[in-house]
């Protein structure tokens, strides 16, 4: 059984046992999202936090924080999965370059607008990887609700 | 006006570009050259328009491949940034004609080497925006570079989210280096905004 990837600005959602997987997340966030019972999964890996920034017409809805997560939540319903169950893990959100204009740190916010969205859906944030200054790679295991996350510096992190 | 997205880029404008690319990564290159003392190469430089997905999937040896990347931020006539990522194979010559040893592990190097490579990407940066600039009267101010090892897709997801602002594309002129006939899969990026584009071309005379 091969992997499922998850690009940048995407969202995919599978069923126990497939395995979703994102690579070399900077300043990106990337959600897990899982009911462990029906082993219904969904992995999104947003870039930007905040849609209403930017002009509707060319909208991509996986792109960002707040479009992204409600869209991704709705099908995972409609695949069978309940709200009422589901807990998500988070990843990613680095500052990858410490430079004097990088103040205003993008990685931060997306994991600020990652948090609330998943607040305004009612879905509890049960372990979290975010922050610091490296690269991530996350595997999420539909199997077993089992994040992996693979870094360069600090080797694998399981959530 | 109609350059008013990366699509609207004609023959002409994607030639001059090349152009610009060829004479700034040229001067880029001359300047790694003095400072290592050895043949520096470079190969016909390639503006590419691609989607965020597509210029992670590009990256040479994939998005997971660890490199020591320099992030230098234009401002004043050219806004956007140079990207100098830099693979094992070029960190270790660098490296070796300075400190005369060679680097197994980019995670082992000190703070002295980091400091090198940083230099050497703000060198080639500088280096790349005069000849710019020479060229086309614009005067590119550049801040100092973040210095940064790590995955390479990881390092790209910078310009990518600062682009992904804007639109859904990003445009770049990317040239590959060879030191002393050897090919590295080290990439120097040009990324300029689309007002600095228009504005590169109305210096340059030429119709937006």
């Amino acid at each position: 059984m091969s992997n499922i990837i998850v690009g940048i600005s995407d969202w995919k959602v599978c069923k126990n046992p497939e395995v979703l997987v994102t690579y070399a997340l900077g300043s990106c966030v990337g959600s897990c999202l899982y009911d462990k019972v029906t082993g219904i999964a969904g992995l999104s890996h947003i870039m930007l936090p905040d849609s209403t920034t930017t002009d509707g017409a060319r909208l991509n809805r996986m792109k960002f924080a707040d479009t992204a997560l409600p869209d991704m939540l709705a099908e995972m319903i409609k695949m069978g999965a309940d709200k009422r169950r589901i807990q998500a893990k988070i990843a990613g959100g680095a500052l990858m370059f410490a430079t004097k204009s990088e103040q205003f740190n993008i990685g931060e916010r997306n994991v600020a607008a990652v948090k609330k969205a998943l607040s305004a859906l009612r879905i509890p944030i049960i372990a979290s990887d975010t922050g610091l200054n490296y690269g991530r790679t996350v595997f999420f295991q539909s199997a077993d609700g089992k994040v992996v996350i693979k870094s360069t510096v600090k080797g694998v992190n399981i959530l | 006006m109609s350059l008013n997205g990366y699509k609207d880029l004609n023959p002409v404008h994607l030639d001059v570009l090349t152009e610009v690319g060829n004479i700034g990564s040229g001067n880029a290159s001359a300047a790694l050259s003095n400072l290592i003392s050895k043949n520096v190469e470079v190969e016909m430089p390639q503006v590419k328009i691609v989607s965020f997905q597509e210029a992670m999937d590009q990256l040479p040896g994939g998005a997971e491949q660890v490199v020591a990347g320099t992030m230098t931020r234009m401002s004043g006539g050219m806004e956007g940034m140079i990207l100098l990522l830099m693979d094992r194979d070029f960190v270790n010559t660098v490296i070796k004609s300075f400190f005369g040893h060679d680097v197994n592990n980019l995670l082992d190097l000190s703070e002295d080497e980091d400091s090198a490579l940083t230099e050497v990407g703000n060198i080639m940066s500088g280096a790349y925006v005069s000849a710019v600039g020479q060229l086309s009267g614009l005067e590119v101010k550049l801040e100092s570079p973040g210095f940064h090892i790590d995955m390479m897709g990881a390092l790209m997801s910078v310009p990518v989210i600062e682009f992904g602002e804007v639109g859904d594309e990003l445009l770049y002129i990317d040239k590959t280096l060879s030191i002393d006939g050897k090919r590295m899969n080290t990439k120097l990026f040009l990324i300029p905004t689309i007002e600095s584009l228009q504005k590169l071309m109305r210096e340059l005379g030429i119709e937006v």
